[in-house]
């Protein structure tokens, strides 16, 4: 089982290209960027909240579970918490499959079940520096 | 008497305005009567408010009977990604 997870405060840096998944026909990557608004007002940075050692538990959890239901052949997923200014990456998903299906259904299923169980949340740092919580409407 | 640590989040450490805290609880009492000592410190903020609840960093249901010492997290929706 070739699965990946990680949570950390450090900037995610892009995964180079790899040329070696020959029973491979899709490769998808997803980066969650921090927006510039939220719900209407300017920000400068969204502030990532987290249940330390949980959350880790519960993304890898989710990532088998993923990787088993898409029938993936590799998976690597990485969070990142703390404060992550406008523009930056939050999330980085990677997997790889046989085929393009597989890939693209593991992509969305995986992200909207992060979205509902794994306890992390996302706090908007407005241009002032006050800190408020931010909800997910269309989640 | 047992006594949990109670870890809150989000929504529930904005309305109690603590990140942790320790709480007393009558012997076999359940999450649920957590919760409702938890919702009684601050109704306005609280009251309606989804909150579900992990032991030991396990997610449990309302029924489970706590336990001396456990860690309780109350968790609000969450939102990552």
């Amino acid at each position: 089982m070739k699965i990946y997870t990680n949570i950390t405060t450090d900037y995610i840096q892009p995964l180079p290209s790899n040329d070696t998944h020959l029973k491979d026909g899709a490769e998808l990557q997803f980066y969650g960027r921090v927006r510039d608004s939220e719900h209407g007002e300017k920000i400068k940075a969204l502030d990532y909240e987290y249940y330390e050692n949980m959350a880790e538990l519960e993304l890898q959890k989710l990532a088998e579970i993923t990787y088993s239901k898409f029938d993936l052949n590799e998976f690597y997923c990485i969070h990142r918490v703390g404060e992550v200014p406008v523009g930056e990456s939050s999330l980085l998903v990677q997997v790889w499959s046989k085929h393009r299906v597989n890939g693209l259904d593991a992509m969305a299923w995986f992200i909207s079940q992060l979205k509902k169980y794994v306890p992390i949340w996302k706090n908007a740092v407005l241009k002032d520096g006050t800190i408020i919580p931010s909800h997910c409407d269309h989640c | 008497m047992i006594k949990v640590k109670t870890r809150c989040f989000s929504l529930v450490r904005y309305a109690l305005n603590t990140s942790s805290m320790y709480l007393d609880l009558e012997e076999n009492s359940n999450v649920q009567h957590l919760l409702d000592k938890i919702v009684s410190l601050n109704e306005k903020q609280l009251l309606g408010l989804p909150i579900r609840v992990a032991v030991n960093k396990e997610y449990v249901d309302e029924s489970y009977v706590l336990k001396n010492n456990d860690e309780v997290a109350l968790i609000p929706p969450v939102s990552g990604g």
